[in-house]
């Protein structure tokens, strides 16, 4: 099972709708998708119940301690995916998630402040030797300032692509308890989630291969 | 007068934008500076957090009870002056690890005194609960046996706060461990190994807790017995 968890300090950059939106355009590779929302908010969770449907499994959790019991769980159950979506502070279900995650998602806008809130969040990545890349979210659709942004966020670490622009899609699928690729399949927003979706997908099969061969190497 | 007349050019009274690009490598500074610093130290300031002694033995309404031991609590370690703030990008990489580590910590505490603050209601409110449930004789002063009940019941919560004041200095001195180990760590499987250790013992803290609910309840009935 791969995990992908979404961690940021900063809140408002988009963790959730990201989730959410991933989730759904995973479900294109299969169904067995997992949401873990250890965000006491319940965005995901109220989502959910307007869903009405099965997949994307979601759970809510909110003591850290249930987080690997959880990912245990859902292993055994066959999701082949789970993303963990975590609040907007560094504690320590945010840890967790990011020790147990195969790949760390960092969304950010296109802003002196998400840059600096990113900062805590790196240090807990670099030091879990975790992968992450930045995803830049909720951005205009084009200008000096986005490409400002993108410059910093490359020099910090990778930065997945495409940058997610700002689009009334991703709200509105949130609110009908859809994935945006399911609330608007042709609309830009749609594009965008399956291609962020594919790039992350080719960076945990990558790491994956990484860690197979890690272990052959150390095996021999 | 012309729609445009109230407009200013963009750059008119605005100070020039800092650049995110030099954010950015600030912010590289830092985590590379927070990664190379010793984490230990910056856990001890932990302790200087204002003590939640008055959350936990904050009384129940209803219950009459005496008051218990208001001593102040030491975590088994040194305490640690306060340093002086600092500012500026070198100072402020440390201060955000020590921010996140003790942010956890303090998470993981106000997560345990709850759990013992819970219990503790819970303890008096079903202790006076099964007092008051026990058979009495008929033609006893009820006045005369309220009052001793008062006085036995006042007793045994004393015992018990004093009880759950250990419970809490063994849970402060595990949770810094905790704190300390989990600042140490290097891999994920060390974090969850930590976790895992935490959480049973959590759990060993919590049976006490509950053997010391017990007791209380126990000590009541005895004297509520042997009052009637």
């Amino acid at each position: 099972m791969y995990v992908l968890a979404l961690v940021t300090q900063k809140g408002g950059s988009g963790k959730s709708t990201l989730a959410v939106g991933l989730a759904v355009a995973a479900m294109e590779n299969s169904r067995r998708v997992a949401l873990v929302e250890a965000d006491p908010q319940g965005t995901i969770w109220r989502w959910k119940e307007r869903r009405g449907e099965a997949y994307p499994r979601v759970d809510r959790v909110s003591d850290p301690a249930y987080i690997e019991p959880v990912l245990a769980r859902l292993e055994a159950e066959g999701i082949w995916l789970t993303i963990i979506d975590t609040a907007a502070t560094n504690n320590a279900a945010a840890l967790r998630a990011i020790a147990r995650s195969d790949l760390c998602l960092i969304p950010a806008r296109p802003s002196p402040a998400d840059i600096e809130a990113s900062v805590p969040t790196l240090i807990a990545i670099r030091r879990l030797k975790r992968r992450f890349a930045f995803v830049l979210n909720q951005t205009p659709a084009r200008g000096s300032r986005l490409s400002e942004a993108a410059t910093s966020l490359n020099s910090l670490g990778h930065l997945a692509l495409p940058y997610m622009v700002q689009r009334n899609d991703h709200q509105d699928a949130l609110g009908a308890g859809l994935g945006v690729t399911e609330y608007a399949r042709e609309g830009k927003a749609s594009e965008e989630i399956v291609e962020l979706w594919r790039w992350v997908l080719k960076r945990l099969v990558e790491g994956a291969v990484g860690h197979e061969q890690d272990a052959r190497q150390a095996a021999g | 007068m012309s729609k445009t007349q109230g407009r200013r050019p963009a750059s008119d009274g605005r100070l020039a934008r800092r650049s995110m690009v030099d954010l950015a490598v600030e912010a590289s500074r830092a985590v590379d500076e927070a990664l190379v610093a010793t984490p230990v130290r910056l856990i001890a300031d932990s302790v200087d957090h204002p003590p939640l002694l008055e959350q936990v033995f904050e009384r129940p309404d209803r219950i009459e009870a005496p008051q218990g031991p208001t001593a102040p609590i030491h975590a088994g370690r040194p305490a640690v002056p306060n340093r002086p703030a600092v500012r500026g990008c070198e100072r402020a990489s440390g201060d955000s690890a020590a921010e996140m580590v003790v942010q956890i910590a303090k998470d993981y505490q106000n997560g345990v005194l709850n759990h013992i603050k819970a219990g503790l209601s819970a303890a008096l409110d079903h202790a006076r609960d099964f007092a008051e449930t026990q058979p009495t004789a008929e033609g006893t002063d009820g006045i005369g046996r309220e009052n001793h009940f008062m006085i036995a019941f006042g007793a045994a919560a004393a015992e018990f706060r004093a009880e759950a004041l250990e419970l809490l200095k063994a849970n402060v001195t595990a949770t810094l461990t905790y704190a300390e180990d989990l600042a140490e760590a290097r891999t994920a499987a060390e974090v969850v190994e930590l976790s895992g250790t935490q959480a049973r013992k959590n759990c060993e803290l919590m049976l006490k807790q509950a053997d010391a609910l017990r007791s209380l309840a126990l000590a009541v009935a005895k004297d509520r017995v042997g009052d009637a």
